[in-house]
């Protein structure tokens, strides 16, 4: 790995570069999710089957779909932070964790209120809902572990173990639909086929599941930036930051 | 399919064909979680 971009897991050295990101991600997370509401409530016509119980779609999609993709990039860097004993890892994982909390638990909420008047049900135990609800408690668990302990570095180490037994939830809740019999439908979005809905309401969801990437980038790294200041407190350049501040 | 939202009045808007309170209670709680998150960031 090229030295240069290896100098940038020191937190002194990537904390100044998330303070300048985190004003680009957030005006495109503004900005897409804006044209995302759009395009949902303004240009996408009524579900023929569903009718405007659909809407709920634009959100609960792209929830649920980073809800599990923040799970995955969390045990990555929770991951390589156990292997590499870099401390940068274990912040960026510990920044993640309420965000993907957040993103689970509308995912479930949305699900929810969709459920009752389609399915005619809140809930069922069925996998897909089940092993969701598995993710929450995951994420949950990861944040009261690593703050009940007090040293981060061994806060780091535990946190990271849970975080990869974990990671085997994010496929089973993926192929939940296809490898038993749930009331939860399939995907209607894939990449290997083409999608089973309007091309105006593919759209919406995707501005939708962008603007959530934005927006999940600007407050991870915004938190990240809280736990280094937390973490490094003793170190000189913290202190140096805090008076000019 | 029906016509797109923007064709009818404020109150139908709102009512959601009927799916008024699943609608909204999903948008409103996901805002309120956003800004939450936003909140305890700037604290």
């Amino acid at each position: 790995m090229n030295s240069n971009l290896l100098r940038f897991a020191a937190p002194q050295a990537f904390f100044p570069i998330a303070g300048k990101l985190i004003p680009w991600f957030s005006v495109l997370a503004g900005v897409l999710a804006l044209a995302g509401l759009y395009v949902a409530f303004f240009l996408a016509p009524t579900d023929a089957t569903q009718g405007e119980a659909y809407r709920i779609i634009f959100i609960h999609v792209p929830a649920a779909w980073m809800s599990m993709f923040i799970y995955v990039v969390m045990a990555g860097w929770a991951g390589f932070g156990l292997a590499m004993n870099t401390r940068l890892s274990g912040m960026m994982a510990s920044a993640l964790a309420p965000t993907g909390a957040m993103f689970t638990f509308v995912a479930l909420w949305t699900g929810a209120l969709w459920g009752k008047p389609t399915w005619g049900t809140y809930w069922v135990w069925d996998a897909r809902l089940t092993s969701e609800l598995v993710l929450l408690f995951l994420y949950l668990g990861f944040i009261a572990l690593k703050g009940a302990i007090p040293d981060p570095a061994r806060a780091d180490r535990a946190g990271a173990i849970l975080a990869l037994v974990g990671v085997v939830n994010v496929p089973i809740i993926y192929f939940s639909v296809q490898w038993w019999n749930t009331l939860h439908q399939g995907a209607s979005v894939s990449l290997t086929r083409a999608p089973s809905m309007a091309a105006v309401m593919l759209l919406g969801m995707l501005l939708m599941a962008l603007a959530a990437w934005m927006y999940s980038i600007a407050t991870t790294l915004a938190r990240l930036r809280k736990i280094i200041l937390e973490r490094e407190r003793d170190a000189e350049w913290v202190r140096l930051q805090r008076s000019a501040a | 399919m029906g016509a797109p939202a923007k064709e009818r009045g404020v109150s139908e808007f709102l009512a959601m064909g009927g799916y008024g309170s699943y609608v909204w209670g999903s948008y409103v709680v996901a805002a309120l979680c956003i800004v939450i998150e936003i909140w305890t960031l700037k604290k």
